[in-house]
């Protein structure tokens, strides 16, 4: 019944209270430096300051093990496959026939899951402490066209109406003796009939949908007000000046100095 | 005869392609995070079929606006926000590419549509995992794998549901169309 | 904006449709325009308050469109005359100008909202006119009060029942303060408690606005019109059939039901009585149908000892039936008869949670044998869908087991099961998906491995029993509401289930078509086919039904006639439910010793046979029907 469609979590941390603007900015600069960076340790690190300020956030632990399972799978794939396209390094862990498998390619391998762990629990940061409505008004203030972003809080809010949608569909025809086989093409298939009686109602409701907008004033030709506006505290100043002033002298010397550049 | 609309210029989107393109968001996000379907060696989930139903039902804008925004909501609900830039600009690029060729289109015309859009999804993806996230040349050619799936069962279903939905909803074909009133000659 | 700013005569009604005919475009590429509205001219006065109704597809809803000025600025299609509103003429003045004079409010809840959150509903049309936030919040707080959602105020849209869901979409049009609210079917697709809510806050707006606001409701439900409504106004085809205050409009009961309308139980009553009497009854509330039944029967004089007319169940049989779940009583004569080893469908103390946390069925046991005519009843969440579901294996119990036809629904699959029990889904839009009346209906039956000429007959037998012979070939997704709804029934119909579930069918459909579908089901019923309805309608379960099954909390609190069930004021208050307006009715003039009764037709008889002298009742044959 109850399904999640997203991973905030609401709390009022300090995090949670931080200008989703910030926190945008930051966290889209940490992706950036994790994203160049191929250290094992210091990887390591930065996964391991994001579980903190997760932790420091209040952020549900559960939240925090759900995306650890859903990346698992890629992350196992990356490690089991990296080794068998580099073979850099003396040390031989394993050789059979013409698999080779050094240690130093394990290494790397660990160390691009990490990279891509990290870069996941950094963003994280961002959405795990940002309500839907934040992250749209976020997304308009820092230039996103206005209609898009009311797209997009359409988007997120029929979300749940068009899965109730399609389940009821779903359920409508198999009553009306429609088989779904259990899987592969043929399921996709039987599938057709469900897909276009939920696109019809979704349509159907996008109509009223449209009518409801023009007569809630879209286009009226004033200056949109914001009964909330995102106004940022002299706290969020300091928190953004901060980061930025870390992010980019680690970027510094991430470029130049080569920083975590290589694995060790 | 009088002329239709005689509202100013608007900004940006009518309400109506406004209201289409949030709920095409919203079925793009449903067909990628929640109906997935086991096919032998993996699984695929039904996201591309619903952007190419957008972009060749709706044209380019609506195409490009669900595919960028639909599944990279999906990618930032869960947990695979590393992916979330590629996917927006990769998914929004195949809906809007999908829209400019297969839009109101004929059946080859949207098969042409579905091929091109194959090779900006699986190309898109490849060179983001190889170049941008670095997963290495292994992962890299396992998703190849996985996208060459979701390409293909999404041209495949795509076509046949877009004719479909026009034979049963025929007020689809112009749905986007600006509306246009006339005064009733007495 | 050519006369947006034409100052307006302070006489001037506030809307004015002159000669106003609108055909919107054709759906299909060279087909003609369809026609919506007629030379309509109407005029509605500041502060009024005018209800409409018609059967579906009498342009309702494209008078309340054409007000706001949809039509003909996001609908395109053909216009005829013109509609002013507040001095405006809403062909040149663009919705969102418009929007500052009308708010609209649509009949599907989840159409209504754009926000995500309540708050961010209400402000979302002020944002839009570019009220400074201050004053946005002031309005807040006054709409929020005024619709009850005060404490709501931070919550999630998504997270609130359909009745909370419409208050908010009033709410946020009262936020942009017109002077005109037009409603088209706001209470349509809510269950009673929802429809109350936003009925209530309907009142409470009438109280506090009083005349400041005019208020155009679009209702089905003439009784809720009658209620409110200064002046009533009948469509029929696109144009003004009937016009007049309520009292007046009501009173012509023979030409609303020939409209298609539903009348009003009470409306229905007067024009009987007074055909019986010669009298001049009129009543439009239960107070002032008290009143003046009371006022009649005292005339008579005081009750004779003698005088009490026999009931027709005894106290005593009528108490057990809460209680102890009296099996059978009305039914019993069929089932009888056609006893079979298996019970088409046997429930045996299912439990049921949804994703294994809440809890939807709370120990249900229940047999339903063939030929019944079965109403489900109960609350919304109480459970009644849940175990509809169950009956045909799109459900399966975590505890107990349910028997169809003596398979075990746990190891059956529901396409086998689609074979003995037929279910047909509220909102029929979610189950049309093919180009012809006639494919749609094919399409059960083909899976069930029929072809030829037994499928033709499958066909032809579906279309003629509910009558769509002549849409045949049309596109079902094309048809109107009602139209959409038969054909669904008719597409479940024509798999020949010897159990017919049907959801809430009634929801969009008007006086005409509910007729039509009730008789086609008491048809099936007779011919030894069951038929299980889930409804609110209590006056349709109190007319067809044979047995009433009344749930609650995941549990059968009742199960027994109409007459055991819907006459049982404590029980059904227990589910927060009240009994059908006629029982009522009787009931509030049993001191005069008039018996329960539940439809109009009963009470009419009783009260006659009480009022022309003490001549003995004639029996009554069977139950109502």
């Amino acid at each position: 019944m109850s399904a999640r469609y997203d991973l905030y979590a609401p709390g009022n941390s300090w995090l949670h209270r931080l200008d989703p603007r910030v926190k945008l900015i930051l966290a889209t600069l940490a992706a950036l430096l994790v994203l160049l960076w191929s250290s094992l340790p210091l990887l390591l690190a930065a996964l391991a300051l994001a579980h903190l300020l997760l932790m420091l956030a209040r952020y549900p632990r559960g939240l925090v093990a759900g995306v650890w399972r859903a990346l698992a799978p890629l992350l196992i794939l990356i490690v089991v496959l990296w080794p068998i396209f580099d073979r850099r390094g003396e040390l031989i862990v394993l050789a059979l026939g013409p698999l080779i498998v050094t240690g130093e390619a394990l290494l790397r391998g660990l160390a691009t899951a990490l990279r891509i762990a990290a870069l996941s629990f950094t963003l994280l940061l961002w959405l795990g402490t940002t309500d839907q409505r934040s992250l749209v008004r976020s997304l308009v203030r820092l230039g996103l066209p206005f209609s898009l972003g009311m797209a997009m809080t359409i988007g997120l809010r029929f979300i749940p109406t068009f899965a109730n949608v399609f389940q009821t569909v779903s359920e409508a025809l198999q009553a009306r003796g429609l088989d779904l086989p259990p899987r592969g093409l043929r399921r996709l298939r039987a599938m057709l009939p469900i897909l276009v009686a939920a696109l019809v109602t979704a349509l159907r409701m996008s109509e009223q949908l449209g009518w409801t907008l023009a007569a809630r004033g879209v286009g009226a030709p004033v200056r949109r007000t914001t009964l909330r506006d995102l106004a940022m505290r002299p706290v969020d100043w300091l928190a953004l000046a901060a980061g930025l002033a870390a992010g980019f002298a680690l970027l510094w010397l991430t470029l130049v100095e080569g920083l975590g550049r290589a694995l060790r | 005869m009088q002329q239709g609309r005689a509202a100013p210029v608007r900004s940006g989107l009518s309400p109506r392609v406004i209201a289409l393109a949030g709920v095409m968001i919203a079925v793009v996000f449903v067909a990628t995070r929640l109906i997935q379907v086991p096919i032998p060696g993996g699984y695929v989930h039904l996201g591309d079929i619903a952007i190419y139903f957008a972009a060749f039902t709706f044209g380019p804008l609506v195409g490009a606006i669900a595919g960028a925004l639909g599944p990279t909501l999906a990618d930032l609900s869960s947990g695979f926000a590393n992916y979330a830039p590629g996917t927006f600009v990769i998914h929004g690029l195949q809906g809007l590419v999908a829209g400019l060729i297969g839009w109101r289109a004929g059946l080859w015309r949207m098969a042409l549509a579905g091929l091109v859009g194959g090779v900006i999804l699986v190309g898109g993806y490849f060179i983001y995992d190889f170049f941008i996230l670095r997963v290495g040349t292994g992962t890299a050619i396992a998703d190849v794998w996985f996208n060459l799936g979701q390409a293909a069962t999404g041209a495949i279903i795509a076509i046949p549901l877009v004719l479909a939905v026009r034979k049963a909803y025929p007020p689809i074909e112009t749905w986007a169309a600006r509306r246009a009133w006339q005064e009733e000659i007495r | 904006m050519m006369d947006a700013t034409a100052p307006r005569e302070p006489e001037e009604p506030l809307i004015r449709f002159e000669r106003f005919t609108f055909r919107y475009p054709p759906p299909v590429a060279g087909a003609a325009p369809v026609t919506a509205l007629e030379e309509i001219t109407l005029e509605v006065a500041a502060g009024e308050f005018l209800g409409i109704t018609g059967s579906t597809g009498s342009g309702k809803s494209a008078l309340c469109l054409a007000i706001a000025g949809l039509i003909p600025q996001e609908t395109g299609g053909i216009i005829g005359g013109r509609v002013v509103v507040a001095g405006w003429d809403t062909r040149y003045t663009p919705v969102p100008q418009l929007a500052t004079r009308v708010g609209i409010v649509f009949q599907d809840p989840e159409s209504n909202l754009v926000g995500l959150s309540v708050e961010d509903e209400v402000a979302f049309g002020p944002e839009n006119l570019g009220i400074p936030p201050a004053e946005i919040g002031r309005r807040i707080d006054w709409v929020l009060a005024v619709t009850g959602l005060a404490h709501e105020r931070l919550r999630p849209s998504a997270h609130l029942s359909g009745g909370q869901k419409q208050r908010l979409a009033i709410a946020a049009v009262l936020a942009m303060q017109p002077q005109i609210l037009v409603l088209d079917e706001p209470t349509a697709q809510l269950d009673p408690l929802g429809k109350q809510d936003v009925i209530a806050a309907i009142e409470r707006l009438r109280q506090q606005l009083g005349r400041r606001l005019t208020i155009v409701l679009v209702e089905s439900d003439t009784e809720l019109l009658s209620r409110f409504a200064d002046r009533v106004a009948v469509l029929h085809a696109g144009r003004i059939a009937l016009e007049g205050a309520p009292r007046a409009v009501f009173s012509r009961t023979e030409e609303l039901a020939a409209l298609g309308v539903r009348v009003p139980p009470l409306a229905e009553l007067a024009a009987w009585l007074n055909r019986a009497l010669g009298a001049e009854l009129s009543f439009l509330s239960l107070n002032e149908a008290e009143a003046a039944l009371a006022r009649l029967l005292e005339q008579r004089g005081p009750m004779g000892p003698n005088d009490h007319p026999p009931l027709r169940e005894s106290r005593e049989g009528h108490r057990a039936g809460r209680t102890s779940q009296l099996h059978r009583a009305s039914a019993g004569a069929f089932t009888a008869v056609s006893h079979q080893p298996n019970s088409l469908v046997d429930i045996q103390d299912v439990r049921y949670r949804y994703g294994g946390v809440y809890p939807a069925l709370d120990g249900v046991s229940l047999r339903i044998e063939a030929s019944e005519f079965l109403a489900l009843v109960g609350p919304n969440g109480s459970g009644k869908t849940t175990l509809a579901k169950h009956c045909n294996g799109l459900l399966r119990p975590e505890s107990g087991r349910v028997l169809v036809d003596g398979q075990d629904t746990r190891i059956t699959r529901v396409g086998q099961l689609a074979r003995t029990v037929g279910y047909a889904f509220q909102n029929p839009d979610h189950q049309l998906f093919l180009p012809s009346v006639a494919e749609e209906l094919a399409y059960g039956p083909r899976n069930l491995g029929l072809h030829g000429p037994e499928l033709r007959a499958r066909v032809e037998g579906a279309l003629e029993r509910f009558g769509l012979v002549h849409l045949r070939d049309r596109h079902p997704t094309l048809l109107g509401r009602g139209l959409r709804q038969l054909v669904a029934i008719a597409a479940v119909y024509a798999m020949s289930p010897r159990l017919l579930i049907l959801d809430e069918p009634t929801g969009g459909l008007d006086g005409r078509t509910t007729g039509r579908l009730m008789a086609a089901l008491d048809e099936l019923v007779v011919e030894g086919q069951s038929v299980l309805l889930i409804t609110h309608d209590l006056r349709l379960v109190a007319e067809h039904a044979r047995r009433v099954v009344l749930m609650h909390e995941g549990r059968i609190l009742g199960d027994g006639s109409p007459r055991e069930i819907l006459t049982d004021e404590a029980l059904l208050e227990q589910a927060g439910m009240m009994p059908p307006t006629i029982a009522r009715l009787a009931r509030s003039l049993a001191r005069y010793g008039i018996p329960p009764a539940l439809t109009v037709a009963e009470f009419a008889e009783a009260l006659l046979a009480r009022l022309t002298t003490s001549a003995p009742i004639p029996p009554r044959e069977g139950e109502p029907a």
